[in-house]
């Protein structure tokens, strides 16, 4: 589990593993941490909790405001991506540390949510690496005009990974911090900067990809190297 | 240029997931609600 201070593998071997590695990395490695915690941790040391808790409570409200953070600097796609999933983690380590039935069945649905949405967002990011040879964001903009069904899907699971009203990720978000209000305000507060700010990226990345003036050079590249149509 | 079907076919079947466990919220809480419930019980039951 990407927890702060512990997440630095997980950009790098975003950013080096293949489209399907990246999609079961995001979607069931990451979890099998939440697994252990939620299994064995939690039920095992819970007399020992006042030793742990603060400094569970600060890991998480630093990776989810950290993770965030980074996502807005970084200029591969992947990474983007990569740090949102270590936000979303460290959101789903402080619903399971809350110890209360909301935290830690928000957190089981932020995962199974984030799950879906993030291998997802990694198979978009895989499609535009199949045509375009590149994940760096410098090179895309405007691809809503000649990309309308890769906008469409892009847009959607965008939304689901800020934790849109409607899809799941909004339900384990809201859940874990009713969990969260329960137990610590302040990491509840750190938690919501750290939604506020995946909305934040989450907008400019969708913003950055698919408005704005497209590239001709992407674009007459996009054309003479892709055979994959309707 | 856009999405090829195989493409397309995957997105849509991870975006119907996605629908289908936003709406149907409630009744994946009831499901979950089992595990959730052992797990905070047997947490509980260490005091």
């Amino acid at each position: 589990m990407p927890v702060f201070g512990l997440h630095i593998w997980l950009p790098e071997a975003h950013v080096e593993a293949p489209t399907s590695v990246s999609m079961l990395l995001a979607s069931l490695l990451l979890k099998l941490g939440g697994y252990g915690f939620l299994h064995f941790s939690l039920p095992f040391f819970y007399k020992e909790k006042s030793l742990y808790l603060v400094c569970a409570f600060l890991l998480g409200v630093l990776g989810v405001i950290f993770g965030s953070g980074a996502a807005l600097h970084q200029f591969d796609l992947k990474r983007i991506i990569a740090y949102s999933s270590v936000a979303h983690m460290n959101l789903a380590l402080l619903g399971l540390f809350s110890f209360n039935y909301l935290g830690i069945g928000g957190s089981v649905i932020l995962m199974v949510a984030h799950g879906l949405v993030s291998a997802a967002l990694f198979f978009l990011i895989g499609v535009l690496y199949d045509r375009f040879f590149t994940r760096l964001i410098y090179y895309f903009a405007g691809l809503a005009r000649v990309m309308p069904l890769f906008s469409i899907y892009f847009l959607f699971f965008t939304l689901a990974n800020m934790g849109f009203p409607g899809t799941f990720n909004f339900l384990g978000e809201f859940y874990i911090f009713l969990g969260l209000k329960l137990v610590n305000e302040a990491a509840l507060l750190g938690g919501v900067f750290g939604t506020l700010l995946s909305a934040t990226y989450s907008i400019w990345l969708y913003n950055k990809v698919c408005f704005g003036q497209l590239r001709l050079d992407a674009f007459v590249l996009t054309q003479t190297t892709n055979s994959k149509n309707w | 240029m856009d999405l090829s079907v195989r493409e397309f076919s995957i997105l849509f079947i991870l975006t119907i997931f996605t629908l289908f466990l936003g709406i149907n919220a409630e009744s994946i809480l009831g499901i979950i609600d089992k595990p959730t419930m052992y797990i905070v019980n047997k947490i509980d039951a260490k005091l």
